[in-house]
């Protein structure tokens, strides 16, 4: 990796270093919740999903019911709450990455020194994909700890898998933000363009997934491929191909930044 | 002679709002120039294409002969640049800051850094947030000038700057020119050109309307000076000399304007009994009325070099 690249990388996550912490540690204590209360509503849980309509369980992913830890961490946590929750961090980063830095009139300045433009674009989505590597991990080990202490049969292995799922998807979200930081020169728009698509494709996908006859919308939607990695394992194809989307936002970014002017 | 600067025709539009207009510009290796004009008048766009954070509209623009968009990067790893409205991370320490551009820079030795920081009188420990504006600006000298570029690009380097650090600024500014480097400078404030720079050039709406020495500009201007006696004179002696034109008498006070000769006009006041004199400098705002005509706009013009998107202008 080129040495300025580096630098750059180096310096944004130290920047975003407070964020990573925020995340990882709230997101963490989500799951160590979630798992520790799990045997203590195990039982009622259960007996309460039977009274739900059949077409909600199906939107929540959860339609043969919960028959374990894993799967209760999947309907709460891994199906719902961290694909949701967590595109905003990177989605956050992205759009402060290129337009937010010009808006705080700290761009002029950074590219007074020799940097290319396309190193500022890629060392963004460089710290992004560390900084959100980290919030998982992080996300991963506070969720299972209280497993073992609990008494709760919950695989490590498992956790960290589907964890490790969100990792593509999330720096899909954070790339189009990215891509829109340096199109736009808001990073108020940004941000709002890339919630609002992980907004309707979540949408889409639950609407898919509960009526029947428009299942072929979840197709459109990133939601569809991104599965159940905590029960099922890690689908490395729909990890790849969201991996590589990520990135060919990130070289679409490079191009729109290239071209354009900067207004400090 | 090394053209350090070069321009042609350089023009950048932002939609209909102005911005400047076949600039022709050339900027020697080892000069001072000064490049002055009103808020607005297109500095900050000029400076802004050269550094290829701007692209020109049409033109060309090189720096040590090298195109200014192609070899952006190696032109920026040869110049420092102080931006004329800029912000720092808050986060971070005028400290660490440096250390993250020597970084960037290559540069190991710090040294010159914190003796700049000193000569300064910059405190490089608190974060960002907490310094004033001036001492933002003394951060963003040090970040210009650490590495020793060949080549310094200043804009409005001195606002927000205490006398006393002006004065210490100018005498780093003096040093780069006995070391050889070359200083490109935007200022609206005609003392400190006058008293830095070799060459001046002045721009108006958009427009290079002139590229003198200092020394041309300093003798082409007029002065106004107001001399007060004890008692009433006679206005017409004044008159009389050479380089002095309109003459007024109000009582005991004479005012009048002088292109030349002012030594003859003080050993004249000096017969009679003198009880003030003013001589003010000429705020550049006259050079430009005096020698550009009238239609200028000044102070409050709309800021289209410095911040089209406030404007929307994309």
């Amino acid at each position: 990796m080129s040495g300025r690249l580096l630098v750059l990388t180096r310096q944004t996550l130290t920047e975003q270093k407070r964020n990573v912490l925020i995340w990882g540690v709230a997101m963490g204590l989500l799951g160590l919740m979630y798992v520790a209360l799990y045997p203590s509503f195990k039982d009622t849980l259960n007996e309460a999903l039977k009274d739900f309509p059949e077409a909600y369980l199906k939107m929540l992913g959860i339609s043969t019911g919960v028959s374990d830890a894993a799967g209760f961490l999947n309907m709460e946590m891994f199906n719902l709450l961290a694909p949701l929750a967590l595109p905003f961090f990177t989605i956050l980063l992205g759009a402060r990455a290129v337009a937010g830095t010009e808006e705080r009139k700290a761009l002029d300045l950074l590219l007074s020194n020799p940097v290319p433009r396309w190193q500022l674009v890629v060392s963004r989505y460089l710290s992004m994909a560390a900084g959100l590597a980290v919030v998982l991990l992080m996300l991963a080990v506070l969720t299972w700890l209280p497993a073992p202490v609990m008494g709760v049969d919950l695989s490590f292995w498992a956790v960290v898998q589907g964890a490790a799922n969100i990792w593509p998807f999330g720096l899909f979200f954070g790339a189009l933000a990215l891509l829109c930081s340096s199109v736009l020169r808001r990073g108020a728009a940004a941000s709002g363009i890339a919630a609002g698509v992980l907004i309707a494709m979540y949408v889409l996908n639950a609407v898919g997934s509960a009526v029947e006859s428009v299942k072929e919308v979840r197709k459109a939607s990133l939601f569809y491929y991104y599965g159940a990695a905590i029960l099922d394992g890690i689908d490395w194809v729909s990890f790849t191909v969201i991996l590589l989307l990520s990135m060919a936002l990130t070289a679409l970014a490079v191009l729109a930044f290239n071209r354009r002017d900067i207004y400090t | 002679m090394d053209l350090v600067v070069h321009t042609e025709d350089l023009t950048k539009s932002y939609g209909s709002r102005r911005g400047i207009t076949n600039v022709n510009l050339d900027v020697v290796a080892g000069e001072v120039f000064g490049f002055l004009g009103p808020n607005g008048s297109g500095k900050t766009t000029t400076i802004r294409t050269l550094l290829d954070l701007m692209r020109p509209t049409s033109g060309k623009a090189y720096l040590f002969g090298l195109d200014s968009h192609r070899d952006s990067v190696s032109i920026r790893g040869r110049v420092g640049n102080l931006p004329g409205d800029f912000n720092l991370d808050d986060r971070l320490t005028g400290e660490q800051f440096i250390r993250f551009f020597a970084r960037l820079r290559g540069v190991a030795d710090l040294s010159f850094a914190r003796s700049l920081a000193e000569r300064l009188d910059l405190d490089l420990t608190p974060p960002m947030r907490q310094l004033s504006r001036g001492n933002k600006q003394k951060v963003g000298l040090v970040q210009a000038l650490f590495h020793r570029p060949p080549l310094v690009i200043l804009d409005e380097p001195t606002s927000g700057l205490d006398p006393l650090v002006q004065e210490e600024f100018h005498a780093v500014i003096d040093e780069v020119r006995a070391e050889g480097r070359t200083v490109f400078f935007s200022s609206h404030v005609l003392s400190e050109v006058e008293h830095l720079c070799d060459r001046v050039g002045i721009v108006r709406e958009g427009e290079l309307v002139a590229v003198e020495t200092t020394e041309s500009l300093l003798t082409k201007r007029v002065r106004h000076m107001t001399i007060t006696f004890a008692r009433p004179v006679e206005g017409e002696v004044f008159a009389a000399l050479a380089g002095v034109c309109d003459v007024r008498v109000d009582g005991a006070t004479v005012s009048l304007s002088l292109t030349d000769g002012l030594d003859e006009v003080v050993k004249l006041a000096a017969r009679h009994t003198v009880v003030d004199m003013d001589l003010p400098r000429p705020s550049l705002e006259e050079v430009f009325f005096t020698y550009y005509g009238g239609g200028v706009e000044l102070g409050g013009a709309s800021p289209a070099g410095a911040s089209p998107a406030a404007g929307g202008g994309s």
